[in-house]
């Protein structure tokens, strides 16, 4: 079995592009997400820093078929570069976009793809295990921004599928930003990991997608999904929890997808009770002044229904149905709001 | 005189629960194989930074994924993370420990405690304003609103939730038998036509039947019903209630053959509700034996309270009737039985009147539920309430009038008012002997020469007494007329 111990493990000290000076190796998981490895570092160049992602091919070694291995190792790197690159000429403001790229080594068992993005301070997960907390106007701030990354995103008929507070990455006190498109949906694009029941994390999957509920329309199924995933990101940071987790943690075992049977329709009255309750302590939890607006906010996005998802009156204007400028005006107001009481 | 009777006519009619109970979908079967794996969830990385962290934030994150999946790759690492949650608890979140109690067990979402209805109807009155989609709370707030007696907003409840998800299973199931619990038996049809699901899904088909044949009409889904359970598309689980309403069918229409052939393909993998039925096809209708280690299905609570009572196993009777109660708190069978054994059996009066008052909450005006808790009352002493209550007393039926004579003829003898009490006895004696009534004139008799003896042993009145029951006993085996006997026997010190 690979060890993931391949060339892009052994970068330090490397100049890659343009100056880029490789200059610290990052703690590495034991596992790259699904089974490709990549390491992370942080480069250097004239006192400026970047995040630099780089992948290689060592874990072709231990798939059977190493063609398709190296095919899907390559897709999916040129999927998100060329992705990233779109998102640069479009100036997608709220979305960690790529410095450069480029590719080191000739032979096949040198070969290192490399990413190089822009340097957060921090992201939410990190500031979490740090045991710090984010202030109510600093996460309403942040819900802000990154509703507004997702509607960038969603302009260029592109779905994140893996909002999550480890993608969300914070620069400075009242700057965020969305990272990670290594999991993004593009319409009319192919990636090997659209196969996929569940792009993203499965901590954090929309509830239908659990119960193997897949609807065929790319919009519904991946826009729906970002809506979920954002109800679910605003959830988390006034509540601590996912909201997937959170409703599940109310069912009992057999209604749970690993051990349910039936569709989703059959178990779906059992987990809008369970929603209802969920939302119901997320409301007593946040201040008065806005609990009902926000509330209705994440119940809204987080809807069971991923064809019922959005704001009720996309349905009846000339937004489409997912569009997400009600709620990013609305957030950036209660954000402000918040901000306003504090000051 | 408390009395009571098994149903001669039971159908299977469906069961209600709270949508929290695990019995509420009854899928009987798991799904065979997970639809994801670890690395779906990203459990290596998670773990790993737990390992490193042993931050609350990491901790949740791991029990998350974990919840997610299903599995846990690393139970000892799980119980480390929730023993980090249970140790900020005054820090953490309630989120956070619900998914350390989801995943330990020790909690999930519970089943609605009843001990405070009317604070439990507040909250999701409260949810339900938020949340107004959500069927099962509808269905939850229905549940408790006939616990307090309040029908007409039960009723609302009911078909609001039906309004919302008219075709899923539960939720038609327990309209039903919410109909039929306040005697509408044409809106119970009216629900199983409504559902798309119906003529498809074999729990509403048994519920269809049922329904049908209590209303004493045919149902159009007996063919295809057939045709279903031979062609073995579902499991023994989920065809368990059709065959019996199958079963029960051919039952009463004498066609014993073939109901003891359905009613065997419903004790594959029965639910407590067709072993109960089974055992009425057995012990009511005897079309089959029927196999006491069928009492030891889970939750089998209606056919053990019948099953003991039958053989004179009164603790084990009561025992089982208090449990069928608590597990249909609204349904009046239980009640009247347990109350009656609570005072008949085991001269428990003040137990009897605490479930026959309680229940009287949830069915208001019931006469034999009304009869029992004046009887417990007599006992207890309370005898104005005990008049009053009887006065109040509707009487629709032979067994309530004879049943409510007999009771009268009990108050009136404790209140010393002795000519009177005789004269409600007789009066009970003599209709339940009228309409040939055997075990209730047995029994009002009995009750009659026990006051006698208790007023005086040697008196002509209470020669006379006995002489009626010897009379009124002769050829009757029935365990609770034996009984009450042997109370008479023991009264007289014999």
């Amino acid at each position: 079995m690979a060890s993931g111990l391949g060339p892009a493990a052994g970068l330090l000290g490397t100049t890659v592009l343009d100056g880029w000076k490789v200059v610290e190796q990052l703690p590495r998981p034991s596992n790259g997400t699904g089974g490709y490895f990549s390491t992370g570092y942080i480069a250097e160049k004239s006192g400026s820093r970047a995040f630099l992602k780089a992948t290689d091919l060592s874990g072709v070694s231990a798939s059977r078929d190493t063609a398709q291995a190296i095919k899907r190792i390559t897709e999916s790197h040129v999927f998100e570069r060329d992705l990233l690159s779109t998102c640069k000429q479009k100036k997608l403001r709220r979305v960690v976009t790529a410095i450069g790229n480029g590719t080191i080594g000739s032979r096949p068992d040198e070969l290192v793809f490399f990413l190089l993005f822009e340097l957060a301070d921090s992201d939410v997960r990190r500031i979490w295990a740090a045991g710090e907390q984010l202030t109510f106007a600093i996460s309403l701030r942040i819900a802000h921004h990154i509703s507004s990354a997702l509607m960038q995103l969603h302009g260029i008929a592109v779905a994140h599928q893996d909002l999550k507070p480890s993608n969300v990455l914070l620069f400075g006190p009242k700057d965020s930003k969305l990272a990670d498109l290594g999991r993004a949906s593009a319409l009319g694009l192919t990636a090997t990991h659209d196969e996929l029941l569940v792009a993203g994390d499965l901590s954090y999957a929309p509830l239908e997608l659990m119960y193997g509920h897949v609807l065929p329309d790319w919009k519904t199924r991946r826009l729906g999904c970002d809506l979920y995933l954002l109800g679910s990101f605003l959830f988390q940071l006034l509540r601590g929890t996912a909201l997937t987790p959170a409703v599940l943690a109310k069912l009992d075992r057999r209604f749970r997808p690993d051990q349910f049977p039936g569709r989703y329709e059959d178990v779906l009255p059992h987990l809008e009770s369970a929603f209802a309750e969920a939302l119901q302590q997320f409301q007593s939890d946040i201040p008065e002044w806005c609990a009902s607006k926000i509330r209705g906010i994440v119940a809204q996005l987080c809807n069971l229904k991923p064809e019922e998802r959005g704001h009720p009156r996309n349905l009846s204007g000339t937004l489409n149905r997912f569009s997400l400028e009600r709620y990013v005006s609305e957030l950036d107001l209660l954000a402000t709001r918040a901000e306003l009481r504090i000051n | 005189m408390s009395s009571f009777k098994e149903e001669p006519n039971r159908r299977i009619i469906p069961r209600w629960w709270t949508s929290s109970d695990p019995r509420a979908l009854a899928p009987g079967r798991v799904r065979q194989s997970p639809l994801f794996d670890a690395e779906t969830a990203e459990w290596s990385e998670k773990a790993l930074r737990f390992r490193r962290s042993g931050s609350s934030s990491d901790a949740i994150e791991l029990l998350s994924a974990a919840l997610t999946l299903g599995s846990i790759p690393d139970p000892e690492l799980i119980r480390a993370a929730v023993d980090v949650i249970m140790a900020a608890s005054s820090k953490t979140s309630d989120p956070a420990l619900e998914l350390a109690r989801a995943l330990t067990g020790s909690g999930t979402r519970s089943l609605v405690p009843l001990l405070h209805k009317e604070q439990l109807i507040r909250q999701l009155r409260a949810r339900l304003n938020l949340c107004p989609r959500d069927a099962l709370g509808w269905l939850d707030l229905a549940f408790l609103q006939c616990l307090t007696g309040n029908r007409e907003k039960a009723r609302r409840s009911v078909e609001t939730a039906l309004g919302l998800n008219p075709n899923h299973r539960y939720i038609t199931r327990s309209s039903v038998r919410f109909f039929v619990h306040v005697g509408d038996l044409d809106a119970a049809l009216y629900a199983l036509l409504r559902s798309a699901a119906t003529t498809t899904d074999p729990w509403l088909m048994a519920a269809d039947i049922a329904m049908h044949h209590l209303c004493e009409k045919s149902s159009e889904l007996v063919r295809p019903a057939r045709h279903f359970l031979s062609s073995q598309q579902r499991s023994p689980r989920d065809i368990s209630e059709l065959a019996s309403a199958l079963g029960t069918l051919e039952a009463v229409a004498g066609n014993h053959r073939l109901a003891r052939r359905f009613f065997k393909a419903a004790l594959v993998d029965p639910t407590e509700n067709s072993v109960a039925q089974v055992r009425w096809g057995a012990e009511v209708a005897h079309v089959i034996q029927f196999d006491p280690k069928l009492l030891l299905a889970e939750h089998s609570y209606e056919a053990q309270c019948w099953h003991a009572f039958g053989s004179g196993d009164w603790n084990a009777a009561y025992d089982a009737a208090v449990a069928w109660l608590e597990d249909q708190p609204f349904s009046t069978t239980p009640a009247i039985l347990a109350s009656y054994l609570a005072a008949i059996a085991r001269e428990d009066y003040a137990k009897s009147k605490e479930i026959a008052d309680s229940s009287l909450a949830a069915n208001p005006g019931n006469p034999m539920l009304t009869n029992n808790l004046a009887y417990a009352l007599i006992h207890v002493g309370e005898l104005e309430r005990s008049r009053r209550l009887l006065a109040s007393m509707a009487t629709n039926d032979i067994v309530s009038r004879v049943s409510k004579l007999a009771t009268s003829g009990l108050l009136a003898f404790r209140a010393g008012e002795y000519e009177v009490g005789r004269k409600h006895y007789r009066a009970s004696i003599e209709a339940a002997h009228s309409r040939g009534l055997r075990r209730l004139h047995a029994k009002a008799s009995i009750f009659y020469a026990m006051e006698e003896a208790r007023l005086d042993r040697l008196s002509e009145h209470t020669v006379s007494a006995l002489k009626q029951v010897l009379a009124a006993c002769e050829g009757i085996a029935d365990a609770d007329v034996k009984q009450v006997r042997d109370k008479l026997s023991s009264s007289l010190g014999e």
